[in-house]
C-alpha cells in the first residue's frame, strides 16, 4: 500500500479531489435557499454530500485502490458483482411494473436502503466496465479479422440484456451511457482502428439521423410520449416554456444572469425556486450564475481533464485490463458529463443525468470515487508494470 | 511457441490500435469540451438565445416594479364637508385564450361559458345571452370585456363576482370621482375624468374642469413606486436591494364655499330655471370684508355624479362669459361721481331723455320724471341722470375710476379661462353708456371684486375660492389670504351715501327695487336691466325678456359685509316680473345670510359644564352662569345625564337637557331646534320621528302625557 503510494497518479487524484470539494460548496449553495423556504436547515445537502464524499473516499477509492488488480480481475469478482446488479435492475423492473406506487417522477430508479437511495443503475455502470474489461481482457490479441464478431458478441448480449433492463424502467439517459460504455470499449479492445472508427461515426450518424427524421416527421403515436415531448421542448424552449422548456428557458437565464463574473456565490436568483432541483441536474446553471461563465469553463475544464487524463494512462496501458478499466471510466464521466451541460446549455435534450462529482448524489458519488479508486490502481499498477519492464530491460 | 509469439504480435498491433482510438477519441473529448465554452460565453454574454432577449426576460422575472397609486386631494366645503372624493370601480374581463394557464397549472380562462354567462348574470346588468355572445366573438380574442354593462362596478359587486370562482374572469381597477352633492357649483368645482396615462401604462383621474382642473397639481400628487426582486414564489428577497419612492397622496382643498348656502342656491336656481326657462342665470354670495365666495352657482349646469346636461353647459359662465351689466354697474359711476364731487344731490335735472354726439338716450320710463333731482336718479335708475354725472366728472376721471376698478382685467380668481371683458371708450356716446353699464363688458366676478370695495371703505379684495390647502395628512400648507387689490378707490364717505342710495332703492315709492323689500332687513340693492348686444351685429337686441336682468344686494349697509349678486338672462316672464323672479331667489338667500349674520356675531361658544350628581336647582344656576337654558326631563333632583357631555361645545343661549331619571311627562317642544330634539332623545330614550327642517311646529304627543320607555313620538318641523 505504502509503495503504492508512492505511484499515486497526482495528474487524476488532484483533479477529483477539487472536483469534489466544489461539488460540496455548489451543492451547499444551491440547495440553501429551497431548503430554507421549506423549513429546513439550509446546509442539510451540502453537509450530507460532504459525508457522501467522505465516505465513499474511505470505503471506497481507499479500497479500490489498494487492493490489487488481481481481486477485480477474478472471476468471481467479475461475476458476483454482475450479478448483483442484475439483480437489483431485476427488481426495479418488479417494481415498475407490480408496484407503481414506487415510482419517482414517472420511472423507478432507487432503491430505498434506509440510509441511502441506492441507484442500481449508477452501480451497473461500474460493473459493465470491469465485466468487459474483463472479458476483453481474455480476448486481448484475439480480436482480427474474421473472429471480431464471434468474440464480441457474448459480451455485446449480455450489454444489451443490461440495456433492456434500464431502458423499461425507463430511464433513457441511463441506457444511453451504458450504450456508450460498450461501444468506446469495444472500439479500443484491439479491433483495427479504421473499423472501429467507421462504427463509431456510423453510429453516430445513424443516431443523428433518426433523430432528425423524428423531428421531421413528427409521427402522431410519438407526440404524446414523454421523450418527445422533451425533444420538442428542447428545440423550442421559449414557444413550450408553460409545457417543459421552462427548465431549458430557466437555465439560460441563470447563465445569462451570471454573465462573465457572475453575480457572486449565494446570490443566484434562479436558485429561489425558478429552476427546479437546482442542486443536482443544473447545478452548472446556478453555478455559472453564481460565479460566471468564465469559473465554469474552468470548473468544465478541470472535470474534461480528468477525462484526457484517464484517457491517457488507458492509451499508454501495457495491460489491456488496465487499459480498458481507464476507457470504461472516462467513458462513463464524459457520457454523463456530456449529456448533463449538453442539457444545461440546450445542446441536448435533457435526459436527467447528473453532473459527475458536483452534483448532489451519494450512489453516484461512491461509484465515481470507487472508479477514480480503480483508475489510480490501474495508473500505479502500470507505473509498477512499467518499471519492472524497464529493470528487466 | 509459434503460437504465442503470434499472439504477442497480435497484441502489439491491438495495442497501437488501443493508441490511434483512443487518441481519436481524446481529439472528440476535446472538442466536446470546446464546443460547450463557446456555448457557455455565447449564453453569458450574447444579449438574445434562439431570439429571445434574456436580459429583458430576466428583469421581468426577477424584478416587480410597484407602482403605488397616489390618490387624488379631497376638495372640501369650508366646514370640511366632501364635496368632490376619489373611489374606485371596477371592470370586469374575461380571458378566453387557453394558453393562460396558472403557475399551479389551473385554467386562468373562462372554461364554461354558459355557466360563467349565467351565474354573471345575477350581478351585471346583463342577460345570460347577451354575457354569452361577449363571451364568444366573431374574431379570436385573447380577452373580452362587456361593455358598459362591465364597467363601473362598486367593490361589492366585485367581490360577489370573486366569491363565485369563475376561472379566467378579472378585474381591472378604474379610479373614478365621487361627488355626493350632485349638482353642487358644479361649474367650479369642476370634474376630474379618468384619462389613460401611457407613462405608468394605467389610468389616472385628471381634472379638465373647474377648480379640479385649475388645482390638478396640487389634488394629483405623486405616484410612488416599489422595484424589488422576487423569487417564484413572488417572495421579496430579503437580501437583495430594494429601491423605494413613497407616495405622495394629493393636497386636499378646502373651499370657501359653504354647503348650506351653496345647496339652498341650487335649489332656488332649480326652481326657477323649471320655471321660466332663461338662457342662463348666475348667482354669488360673498363675504366682501375677506372675499371669500360662499356660495356661487349657474344655470344650465351639469351634475358632475351623473356627467347629466354636461353637453349642454360646458362653459362656466361666472367667468368664462363676459356681458353688459346694465344698471347694476350704476354702484360704480355713482361711486365715482360721489367721491369725484361731482353729485350734488340738490341740483335738478330734466329726465327721460338726453341727447348726446347725436344719439339719444332714454330714461328706462321714457316719458321721465320731469325735473327731478340727482338724490333721486339712482333710486330710480335715471340713465339720463347717470349720463349728466359722467358728463360732470369727464371721461377722463371717469376712465381713471373705470381703471381703479379694474374693469377689462381679470380678476386672476382660480378658475380656468377667465375673460378680462373690454371698454368701448371711445366715442362721447360710448363713455356716457358705460355710466349705465352698457358698451361695457365684464365677467360676474369682476362686478363681485368691484362691489367689495363697499365692505372695505373703498378697497377692493380679489374674489377666493380656496379657504387652504392641506396635505394628505390634514396639515395646514397654506392658509387664506385676504388679496387686497388696488388701493381704496373711494373714501368712506362715499360708501355711506352710496349705501343710503342703495337703501332707497327699496323704497316702494320711487325705487326700483321694492321687489327686495325684506321687512325692515338693513339691505341696500341696486337693480339692472341690460340690453343684450344682438351676437349676429347691428345694436341690440329687442323684446320684453331680451335682457339680462340682475340685482346686486349687500348686508347689512351698516358695515356691510354680505353681497349677493344675481343675474338671469332672457327668462320667459310669463306674466310675472323679473324683479320679482330674481326676489324668489334673493330674498331667501339674503334672509339665510341675515341668520348666519346673527348667530355669527351674537352668539358665542360655551363650554358644557359637568351636571352629573348636581341638583336641579344647582346645575340651573351653573348653567345660567355660563349662559345656558336648563331643561330638565324626570321627575327627581338629581341628575344622572345630560344630553351633551361636558366640556363639548354649544352656542350661548342653547339649550342644555339633563334627565333626573323617574317619570318622564312629554315636554312642549314647540320652537325646539333639531339640536334639542336631539338632546332631548339622548337623555329620555324616547325615540323620535323628524319631518322636515326648521323648528318644531307639531308634536304627535301631547304635552305633560306620560311618555314610556321606547315610545316614539312623530314632530314635524318647519322653517
Amino acid at each position: 500500500m505504502r509503495r503504492k503510494l508512492r505511484y499515486l497518479n497526482y495528474r487524476i487524484f488532484i483533479p477529483y479531489l477539487i472536483l469534489v470539494v466544489m461539488g460540496i460548496v455548489l451543492v451547499y449553495s444551491a440547495s440553501s435557499d429551497i431548503l430554507l423556504v421549506n423549513g429546513f436547515k439550509p446546509s442539510v445537502y451540502g453537509i450530507r454530500q460532504a459525508i457522501y464524499a467522505l465516505v465513499a473516499f474511505l470505503f471506497f477509492c481507499i479500497p479500490f485502490f489498494a487492493l490489487k488488480i488481481k481481486v477485480f480481475k477474478s472471476p468471481k469478482f467479475v461475476a458476483g458483482f454482475l450479478i448483483i446488479c442484475i439483480l437489483m435492475l431485476l427488481w426495479l423492473v418488479f417494481l415498475r411494473f407490480f408496484h407503481s406506487s414506487a415510482a419517482v417522477n414517472g420511472a423507478v430508479g432507487w432503491i430505498n436502503l434506509g440510509f441511502i437511495n441506492l441507484q442500481p443503475l449508477e452501480v451497473t455502470k461500474l460493473a459493465l466496465v470491469i465485466y468487459l474489461a474483463y472479458v476483453l481482457d481474455h480476448r486481448d490479441g484475439k480480436l482480427v479479422k474474421g473472429k471480431i464478431k464471434d468474440n464480441l458478441s457474448h459480451p455485446a448480449i449480455l450489454a444489451a440484456f443490461l440495456m433492456c433492463l434500464v431502458i423499461v424502467e425507463p430511464d433513457l439517459g441511463g441506457t444511453a451511457i451504458l450504450f456508450m460504455i460498450t461501444l468506446v470499449m469495444f472500439s479500443v479492445s484491439g479491433i483495427p482502428a479504421r473499423l472501429a472508427l467507421t462504427w463509431l461515426i456510423g453510429i453516430a450518424l445513424v443516431i443523428g439521423l433518426v433523430v432528425l427524421i423524428i423531428i421531421i416527421w413528427s409521427p402522431e403515436f410519438l407526440q404524446k410520449s414523454y421523450q418527445f415531448q422533451r425533444l420538442m421542448s428542447f428545440l423550442h424552449p421559449f414557444e413550450l416554456e408553460r409545457k417543459g422548456g421552462a427548465q431549458l428557458v430557466n437555465s439560460y437565464y441563470a447563465i445569462h444572469n451570471g454573465g462573465v463574473l457572475g453575480v457572486g456565490l449565494g446570490n443566484s436568483m434562479q436558485k429561489r425556486g425558478y429552476l427546479p432541483e437546482p442542486y443536482t441536474d443544473f447545478i452548472l446553471s446556478i453555478t455559472a450564475e453564481e460565479v460566471g461563465v468564465i469559473l465554469t469553463i474552468l470548473l468544465v475544464g478541470l472535470l474534461f481533464y480528468l477525462m484526457l487524463e484517464i484517457m491517457n494512462v488507458g492509451i499508454h496501458s501495457v495491460s489491456q485490463f488496465d487499459a480498458l478499466i481507464c476507457f470504461g471510466v472516462a467513458t462513463i464521466i464524459f457520457t454523463e458529463a456530456f449529456f448533463n451541460i449538453g442539457a444545461v446549455l440546450g445542446l441536448l435534450p435533457i435526459t436527467g443525468v447528473t453532473l459527475p462529482f458536483i452534483s448532489y448524489g451519494g450512489s453516484s458519488m461512491i461509484v465515481l470515487t470507487a472508479a477514480i479508486g480503480l483508475v489510480l490502481n490501474v495508473s500505479a499498477n502500470e507505473k509498477m508494470l512499467k518499471e519492472k519492464d524497464e529493470t528487466i530491460a | 511457441m509459434k503460437k504465442n509469439s503470434n499472439l504477442k504480435l497480435q497484441k502489439s498491433k491491438a495495442h497501437s490500435y488501443r493508441f490511434t482510438v483512443g487518441r481519436v477519441l481524446q481529439v472528440a473529448v476535446a472538442l466536446v469540451f470546446l464546443v460547450f465554452t463557446a456555448r457557455f460565453l455565447y449564453i453569458g454574454i450574447s444579449k438574445t438565445v434562439s431570439g429571445q432577449n434574456l436580459s429583458q426576460r430576466t428583469k421581468q422575472l426577477y424584478r416587480r416594479n410597484e407602482i403605488i397609486k397616489a390618490s387624488r386631494g379631497t376638495i372640501y366645503d369650508c366646514n370640511g364637508l366632501a364635496i368632490a372624493e376619489d373611489s374606485h370601480l371596477y371592470t370586469i374581463y374575461a380571458i378566453l385564450d387557453k394558453s393562460s394557464i396558472n403557475y399551479k397549472n389551473k385554467p386562468e380562462y373562462v372554461v364554461n361559458k354558459t355557466e360563467t354567462a349565467e351565474k354573471l348574470s345575477k350581478v351585471l346588468p346583463l342577460s345570460a345571452d347577451k354575457i354569452y355572445q361577449y363571451l364568444n366573438p366573431k374574431h379570436k380574442a385573447f380577452q373580452v370585456q362587456f361593455g358598459s354593462g362591465g364597467s363601473g362596478l362598486t367593490l361589492k359587486q366585485k367581490k360577489q363576482i370573486e366569491a363565485m370562482k369563475l376561472p379566467g374572469i378579472k378585474f381591472v381597477e378604474t379610479p373614478s370621482r365621487l361627488y355626493p352633492n350632485g349638482n353642487f357649483a358644479s361649474h367650479i368645482v369642476g370634474l376630474a375624468q379618468p384619462e389613460y396615462d401611457k407613462k405608468t401604462n394605467s389610468e389616472a383621474l385628471v381634472g379638465t374642469m373647474g377648480l379640479e382642473a385649475y388645482f390638478n397639481n396640487t389634488l394629483t400628487g405623486k405616484d410612488g413606486y416599489r422595484i424589488s426582486t422576487v423569487d417564484a414564489t413572488e417572495n421579496q428577497s430579503p437580501n437583495q436591494s430594494q429601491v423605494y419612492k413613497p407616495v405622495e397622496n394629493g393636497n386636499n382643498l378646502y373651499l370657501t364655499l359653504n354647503s348650506q348656502l351653496q345647496s339652498y342656491l341650487e335649489t332656488k336656481l332649480t326652481e326657477v330655471q323649471k320655471a321660466y326657462d332663461p338662457t342662463s342665470i348666475t348667482a354669488v354670495v360673498e363675504d366682501m370684508k375677506t372675499g371669500k365666495i360662499l356660495a356661487a352657482s349657474q344655470r344650465p349646469t351639469f351634475n358632475p355624479q351623473t356627467k347629466k346636461g354636461l353637453t349642454k353647459s360646458y362653459r362656466n359662465i361666472l367667468v368664462q362669459d363676459t356681458y353688459e351689466p346694465g344698471s347694476a354697474f350704476k354702484v360704480l359711476s355713482f361711486a365715482a361721481a360721489v367721491n369725484s364731487g361731482n353729485y350734488n344731490p340738490n341740483e335738478y335735472y330734466r329726465s327721460g331723455s338726453v341727447s348726446i354726439g347725436g344719439s339719444t338716450i332714454h330714461d328706462w320710463l321714457t316719458s321721465g320724471w320731469g325735473t327731478i333731482p340727482f338724490s333721486q336718479a339712482f333710486e330710480r335708475s335715471s340713465n339720463t341722470g347717470f349720463v349728466k354725472l359722467e358728463q360732470k366728472m369727464g371721461s377722463k376721471t371717469w376712465k381713471k375710476y373705470l381703471k381703479r376698478f379694474h374693469i377689462g382685467e381679470k380678476t386672476g380668481i382660480t378658475l380656468p379661462g377667465e375673460q378680462p371683458g373690454f371698454i368701448s371708450f371711445k366715442t362721447s356716446v360710448d363713455q356716457a353708456v358705460t355710466a349705465f353699464g352698457q358698451g361695457v363688458s365684464v365677467n360676474v366676478m369682476q362686478m363681485m371684486q368691484a362691489y367689495s370695495s363697499l365692505g372695505n371703505n373703498g378697497q377692493m379684495v380679489k374674489p377666493q375660492l380656496v379657504d387652504k390647502v392641506t396635505d394628505f395628512n390634514g396639515k395646514t400648507i397654506k392658509g387664506y389670504q385676504i388679496k387686497k387689490v388696488g388701493t381704496p378707490i373711494y373714501s368712506a364717505k362715499t360708501k355711506r351715501v352710496v349705501l343710503a342710495n342703495m337703501r332707497k332703492v327699496l323704497n316702494k315709492q320711487s325705487g326700483t327695487g321694492s321687489a327686495y323689500k325684506m321687512g325692515n332687513a338693513d339691505i341696500g340693492v341696486k337693480t339692472g336691466t341690460a340690453q343684450i348686444a344682438n351676437p349676429k351685429g347691428g345694436g341690440y337686441l329687442k323684446g320684453d325678456s331680451n335682457y339680462i336682468f340682475s340685482v346686486v344686494g349687500v348686508y347689512p349697509t351698516k358695515n356691510p359685509r354680505y353681497c349677493i349678486y344675481l343675474t338671469i338672462k332672457q327668462p320667459h316672464l310669463a306674466g310675472t316680473t323679473a324683479e320679482k323672479i330674481l326676489a324668489s331667489i334673493f330674498k331667501p338667500m339674503m334672509s339665510r345670510i341675515i341668520t348666519m349674520a346673527k348667530s355669527d356675531n351674537s352668539t358665542t361658544t360655551v363650554s358644557v359644564p359637568n351636571f352629573k350628581n348636581m341638583t336641579v336647582a344647582q346645575a340651573s344656576a351653573k348653567a345660567k352662569q355660563v349662559g345656558l337654558n336648563l331643561v330638565k326631563i324626570g321627575e327627581k333632583d338629581r341628575i344622572t345625564a345630560q344630553g351633551i357631555k361636558s366640556s363639548e361645545k354649544l352656542e350661548s343661549g342653547d339649550k342644555i337637557f339633563v334627565y333626573t331619571s323617574g317619570k318622564i311627562n312629554c315636554p312642549d317642544m314647540k320652537g325646539w331646534s333639531f339640536n334639542d330634539l336631539h338632546q332631548f332623545s339622548n337623555v329620555s330614550g324616547i325615540k323620535l320621528s323628524i319631518k322636515g327642517t326648521g323648528t318644531v311646529t307639531s308634536q304627535s304627543v301631547a304635552k305633560g302625557a306620560e311618555l314610556k320607555s321606547g315610545e316614539k313620538i312623530k314632530v314635524n318641523l318647519k322653517e
